[in-house]
């Protein structure tokens, strides 16, 4: 069967329960919003494939299942991830400290080239607001990463964060394809060495 | 704690070894409030895998804790005991703490010499690289474990790796062993009558009628395999690789064995077993996820004060921290057992070793996934050695995690000596061409699936064996299925999970939020379209 896109990237959501981290993936998978679910029975990931720079990038996000609650995601949860969203919520200030724990929990877990971007969601309640948006900028600086404050509820931004993140892994990938290639006017792969495939897929399988 | 746990379920789990949590997943499935929790911090118990920093830190078991208490109308019992307690009994290094400060101006060949030169330091620098099983499995590509991955889609948690070769040791060295057709017929080392002989054995294997085997009932597989003139190094391979038999493994068993096998051939690669990237102890994490994506509710490194049990010893609930939590059915792994309700002791054991070494034991051009089946000698039981490389995700590029295992007579260095010294150096810095041993680690794991775990004296209350000796999980899928039919008779063991495709979200302002489309969650995957797309994955 023929591939309907041209990358998969695996994205996962990150934070505290209650930020809104399923509302964030329902607002951007489906562009659905309901505040009467809590809990999110039977859903492991939601699927969008967007389109970015004449590329077809199907976005494959996981959602944390509830096992955050407690501070017991899964090492497994972070195998094969290629982007984070850590989100916090702006109307609760110890979602946001947090976040320094949460990005210890993925140092320790994730490939250490994962790509990270901060999330401040319910924008929307600036009344309630505890988290000031230079503080979420300034934390971000601190670690290299993207933040946008976003709103699942009045769907602000999250596209964009979403493509973000999307755009700044896809860069990665394809900076990663040309350096395993071979520079121009260098040794080339000849006919008397046979190009072999990549040994790191021939065997792997995911009984699908 | 920033949450309080909820207060009441219908099942109470503890402990996250691969029983319970095959459990776990089978009672959320079905709708079942979980709540699964564990006293450590990680998951996976005596099934769980470690980076090299943590393994050197594994409690070696659960130190015991207050008496029974009685309170009124109701006894509280004390979490866990001491007698299937992990035996450690050695950790090693066997390369220096760092380099010694080099001269400057050294030669390239040096520097690059020097790059092969590990330390404790450099191995500890990049720790996280390893993944180091205490129960490290292999999976038959068609067994039960397969097959439930994929009936109840949990497959799509974990990848698999094929093993590449299979091994055995024969005449002073190891050889590969032929397993399948086409590997029969490229061996040099096999001749051509023994093709034909070896081609129409496993055939009679596989399709013999019960005339095959008649007279054989109380006789052994290796006597059956010589009345068909077999040249003793096909024995060798059939006895001792393929069918996995000691000298005295009854025929219809050995028949049965190698039927196992080479059923399990030809799905995924050459040889018919797969291994988990990244450890064995990432398959229990995906059973605890299945179980919290339908609504289990997980808490580790929870201080377990109690089980509380009413006068007639039916079980109540449990006491965590200082929280009481209630529930209709307890089951817990075997070393939370309260020690007052062990009445039985272990006494047999793993005996279990783990290296990391240098290189191969059998270099290749590529990087292998080997299982090497070390037969019995001078009453030495059979060892399984697994060998994994870096594309498992279990240790860094350039090294090898090799596991050592057999049934346990004396304890595990000497039960495992004769295979280690034929597989490694011998002394620290000799260089011949076999591969060193950086770092070892050797225990005694209980093996306590043959103990009858029937909880008399407690009801609602099932127990969980450990890590056992079976190449694949068999066992334990089997006891887990036995443990949910008690405690909910008529429901479904696993049903398929629906894909989140199939998870249709309803309108904004409606309540029932999420239901699953019934007619596509209905359809059974088909798994015979899966595995035809799956084997042109394979090794080519």
């Amino acid at each position: 069967m023929a591939k309907t896109y041209d990358y998969l990237f695996k994205l996962l959501l990150i934070g505290d329960s209650g930020v809104g981290k399923t509302c964030v993936l329902f607002r951007f998978s489906e562009d659905a919003f309901n505040t009467t679910f809590i809990s999110t029975i039977g859903i492991d990931f939601k699927i969008r494939t967007i389109d970015l720079d004449g590329k077809k990038i199907k976005l494959q996000i996981w959602d944390t299942a509830g096992q955050e609650r407690f501070r017991t995601i899964t090492t497994a949860y972070y195998r094969g991830a290629m982007g984070i969203m850590l989100v916090y919520d702006i109307t609760n200030e110890k979602s946001f400290e947090n976040i320094k724990n949460w990005i210890r929990n993925i140092e320790e877990n994730a490939s250490s080239d994962v790509e990270k971007m901060l999330l401040g969601n319910k924008c929307e309640l600036e009344d309630k607001r505890q988290v000031s948006k230079e503080r979420g900028e300034q934390l971000a600086v601190e670690y290299g990463i993207k933040f946008i404050e976003t709103s699942a509820k009045a769907s602000i931004r999250v596209e964009e964060a979403f493509f973000t993140l999307a755009r700044d892994i896809k860069a990665n990938t394809e900076k990663k394809l040309e350096a395993s290639n071979p520079p121009k006017g260098g040794h080339q792969l000849k006919a008397t060495e046979p190009q072999r495939k990549p040994t790191n897929w021939l065997s792997r399988c995911t009984l699908l | 704690m920033e949450y309080d746990l909820p207060s009441d379920f219908d099942i109470i789990v503890v402990g996250t070894g691969m029983v319970e949590s095959i459990v776990s997943a089978a009672a959320s499935r079905i709708g079942k409030r979980v709540l699964h929790i564990d006293s450590n911090s990680y998951y996976g118990g005596l099934w769980a895998s470690f980076n090299l920093d943590s393994i050197s830190k594994i409690p070696e078991g659960n130190r015991s804790q207050p008496v029974v208490e009685n309170k009124e109308n109701e006894i509280v019992y004390p979490v866990g005991n001491d007698v299937f307690d992990l035996r450690i009994h050695s950790q090693k290094w066997h390369i220096p703490e760092s380099n010694p400060e080099k001269d400057v101006d050294e030669s390239d060949s040096a520097v690059a010499q020097e790059e092969h030169e590990w330390t404790q330091e450099k191995l500890l620098k990049i720790s996280r690289k390893f993944n180091i099983d205490l129960a490290p499995k292999l999976h038959f590509a068609k067994g039960d474990f397969v097959e439930l991955l994929i009936s109840s889609n949990i497959a799509r948690y974990s990848e698999f790796r094929s093993v590449s070769r299979i091994l055995t040791w024969l005449n002073g060295s190891l050889e590969i062993v032929p397993c399948s057709r086409s590997d029969v017929f490229s061996s040099n080392r096999v001749s051509v009558i023994e093709k034909r002989m070896l081609m129409k054995l496993l055939t009679s294997c596989v399709d013999g009628d019960e005339n095959e085997f008649k007279g054989y009932e109380g006789k052994t597989f290796q006597s059956y395999l010589k009345d068909r003139k077999l040249t003793e190094n096909l024995i060798h391979y059939v006895l001792y690789a393929i069918a996995m038999c000691t000298d005295d493994t009854l025929c219809l068993e050995g028949v049965e064995k190698t039927k196992r096998f080479l059923g399990s051939l030809g799905r995924f690669g050459k040889t018919p077993f797969l291994y988990s990237m990244y450890g064995s102890g990432e398959i229990t994490q995906a059973f605890c996820r299945l179980s919290a994506v339908f609504g289990g509710i997980y808490a580790l490194n929870q201080s377990l004060n109690g089980f509380i049990y009413d006068n007639d010893n039916t079980f109540k609930g449990i006491i965590c921290g200082k929280q009481r939590i209630n529930a209709t059915h307890l089951v817990m792994s075997l070393e939370k057992l309260p020690k007052e309700i062990v009445d039985f002791s272990t006494t047999e054991y793993i005996s279990r070793a783990i290296f990391i070494t240098d290189k191969s034991i059998l270099e290749d051009e590529r990087e292998h996934l080997t299982l090497l089946l070390f037969p019995p000698v001078d009453r030495k039981a059979a060892c399984v050695v697994l060998e994994l490389g870096s594309l498992t995700g279990t240790c860094p590029k350039g090294l090898h995690i090799v596991h050592v295992f057999t049934k346990q007579t004396v304890n595990p260095e000497d039960d495992l000596k004769h295979c280690v010294e034929k597989l490694f150096c011998k002394r620290e810095g000799e260089s011949n061409s076999s591969p060193s041993i950086l770092w070892s680690f050797y225990f005694s794991a209980p093996n306590t699936f043959s103990q009858k775990l029937e909880c008399e004296k407690l009801l609602n209350t099932y127990v969980c064996p450990g890590p056992d000796l079976d190449l694949d999980y068999d066992p334990a899928i089997e006891r887990a299925k036995e443990i949910f039919e008690r405690i909910y008779s008529n429901a479904e063991f696993l049903p398929r999970a629906p894909d989140p495709e199939e998870i249709i979200i309803e309108g904004e302002d409606n309540n029932n939020i999420i239901n699953e489309t019934e007619e596509r969650a209905e359809v059974p995957a088909d798994q015979g379209d899966v595995s035809s797309e799956l084997a042109h994955e394979d090794d080519t």
